[in-house]
């Protein structure tokens, strides 16, 4: 069995990665009874976890194999993205040895993919893991290393970028009509506290996928539109960005 | 500089080699059963007075007691590992301590060596009188050897203590094995073990109560158990002297008639005076104690320890044990370091998590660091 550990930023990234796991034939595990064991000391067991009742359990998405155990970890932030490794490899204690491959995932900034990566691979560094000199590329020397920085290793963008290019292909009535909706609404009726995550330099895309994924799974989270929906198939893993994140991805895992 | 900045065991009980790096005021060992985290203790005892016989001695007698008829110096044949399965008779056994710290012991090894003799005994005779008969008498030889760091003036500092141990005779022990505060070979060390209460000794409630002690053992045993309103030592008419606890209504109570719990506490209350600039050393910590006791219990001996400049080594079962001690020194994080113990294929293995790092991982990821 070979064990895989990626790291992400949020949970709508779990799902886009899940659902390229699950397209390679991957299972996503419901039942703690048929996790393998190696994962096991990764699960929490007991809640809620410093008495606070509305924190989410910080427990990662796994999928499976015949072949491989993946565990996919939402770190909640990039801040958190080198502690989250730090901890679980604190956690697996002597098991550590037997990982096969760590990949980390994460947005790139307004300049594009170079800072983000820098900064984070200082901070990974620091636990002992060495990575390649390059977003997007896979060390083989040893576990298998990589950091992908959406949406395409170098420029400006997040994982919305990736979900636009899906929605242009699979989705392209419901994308326009989101964009045109989300670039009629007049802004000066709302307040300052209304706008805060559009105004942001991903926020307008951010909300036009929103709207695509809301039609599709109302009153539901964006991730469940990932897992349910047609963002990721046969068709758009032909994508240049979604065929480069497969790639990688593929590369990382061994499958 | 703590006593112990670093120790290394090679060849103790179960454990082969293994190196507690970075050592801190509060040292937390946990993983599971059998991965040695009782044998650290034991070796840690033993650094701190590695020629002391009786300490030695102690430090066995705490995990085993002889069979009948098996002499006491039996106990420490099993510190020194035997080869798994047991081929034959336990030969020769090297046991080697090193270590880096305030104290300046760096080396502490002993051999343990099983020997036995022809020993004459007098048969009562009708003819002579008496007759000479002689049986094999079982015994150990056993040698400490250790070495401090050079003096200033570079010149080695060493010291060998041998002993023979006869299966008839009390252990004669040398002048070496009396503590002395001022010895460069001992360090003050006292090992509080789990589950059974401790005779607590006349003399540390005395020393407790000179170093002005008194109110802060009583302020504990309140937290334990809020009915105690003193504690004393009282000789009623026909009884020797002992400890007496003022007990709500019940009036003075003789120490033993209390709870493990309120034993157990005041057992470690009362040593901890007595290692003034050592280690204390506690197993199972958690043991005797309700978990609700736990958080002021430990804010308070993480207290005690940083005044009387004492290292704590203390093991534990208990995640709540865990998580009262790192919420008891949230502020003051760097001075717990947590030891977690696995032993794949029976070799004893430690990974050594700061207290930031055993913060997060029960605060941000409620994880589990004793599997």
């Amino acid at each position: 069995m070979q064990y895989s550990y990626l790291v992400v930023e949020g949970p709508h990234d779990v799902e886009f990665i899940g659902r390229l796991l699950r397209i390679c034939g991957l299972r996503k595990l419901r039942l703690i009874k048929d996790l393998a064991a190696y994962w096991r000391p990764t699960v929490p067991p007991s809640f809620p976890h410093g008495g606070d009742l509305l924190k989410r359990v910080p427990v990662p998405v796994f999928f499976q194999s015949d072949t491989h155990a993946v565990a996919v970890h939402s770190a909640g932030s990039i801040s958190r993205l080198a502690p989250t490794v730090e901890e679980t490899f604190a956690i697996l204690g002597t098991k550590k040895a037997e990982i096969s491959s760590i990949g980390l995932f994460l947005d790139a900034d307004q300049n594009g993919a170079h800072n983000p990566f820098e900064l984070l691979k200082a901070k990974i560094q620091t636990i002992g893991l060495a990575f390649p000199d390059q977003p997007g590329e896979v060390n083989h020397t040893g576990v298998r290393t990589g950091i992908f920085i959406f949406p395409d290793n170098h420029s400006p963008g997040t994982l919305e970028n990736l979900l636009d290019d899906c929605a242009a292909l699979i989705y392209p009535e419901l994308r326009e009509k989101a964009q045109q909706f989300t670039a009629g609404v007049a802004t000066a009726p709302l307040m300052k506290k209304d706008l805060r995550e559009f105004v942001k330099p991903a926020g307008r895309m951010k909300v036009t996928m929103g709207c695509i994924a809301n039609f599709l799974r109302p009153a539901k989270a964006i991730q469940t539109s990932i897992a349910d929906n047609r963002w990721l198939c046969d068709d758009s893993l032909t994508l240049p960005n979604i065929a480069r994140l497969n790639a990688f991805l593929k590369d990382l895992l061994g499958l | 500089m703590f006593a112990l900045d670093r120790l290394t065991i090679r060849r103790f009980r179960g454990i082969q080699d293994l190196t507690l790096d970075d050592l801190g005021r509060v040292n937390l060992l946990v993983g599971p059963n059998d991965t040695g985290k009782t044998s650290i203790l034991e070796a840690v005892s033993i650094f701190c007075r590695p020629r002391d016989l009786r300490g030695w001695l102690r430090v066995a007698l705490l995990r085993e007691v002889p069979g009948p008829g098996e002499p006491i110096f039996s106990t420490l044949e099993w510190m020194f590992p035997h080869r798994r399965p047991v081929a034959g008779p336990f030969v020769e056994g090297l046991i080697a301590l090193s270590g880096v710290g305030r104290f300046l012991v760096r080396e502490a090894k002993a051999v343990y060596k099983p020997t036995s003799r022809l020993r004459a005994v007098a048969i009562p005779s009708e003819a002579n009188g008496a007759d000479q008969s002689s049986y094999e008498e079982g015994g150990a030889h056993i040698k400490f050897t250790v070495i401090a760091e050079p003096s200033p003036d570079g010149a080695g500092r060493e010291a060998y203590t041998s002993y023979d141990l006869w299966e008839g005779e009390s252990p004669t022990f040398l002048d070496s094995d009396s503590f002395d505060q001022n010895s460069l070979f001992a360090l003050p060390v006292h090992m509080v073990p789990p589950h059974r209460a401790e005779r607590v000794l006349l003399t540390e409630f005395s020393d407790a109560a000179e170093s002005g002690l008194k109110q802060q053992t009583l302020s504990l045993l309140r937290v334990i158990d809020r009915q105690i309103r003193d504690v004393q030592i009282l000789a009623p008419t026909g009884k020797r002297p002992g400890i007496y606890i003022d007990y709500g209504s019940c009036g003075s109570l003789p120490l033993s008639a209390l709870g493990d719990g309120v034993r157990r506490a005041i057992s470690i209350a009362l040593f901890l005076p007595a290692v003034e600039n050592g280690v204390l050393l506690i197993d199972e910590i958690e043991s005797s104690l309700h978990v609700t006791a736990l958080g002021s219990l430990f804010s308070w001996l993480v207290k005690s320890c940083q005044k009387l400049n004492v290292q704590l080594f203390a093991t534990t079962h208990s995640l709540e044990a865990v998580d009262a001690m790192v919420e008891a020194e949230s502020k003051n994080l760097d001075r717990i370091v947590g030891y977690h113990l696995e032993a794949p294929e029976g070799v004893p293995k430690v990974q050594r998590l700061d207290g930031h790092l055993l913060h997060r991982l029960r605060y941000e990821r409620g994880l589990d660091v004793r599997l």
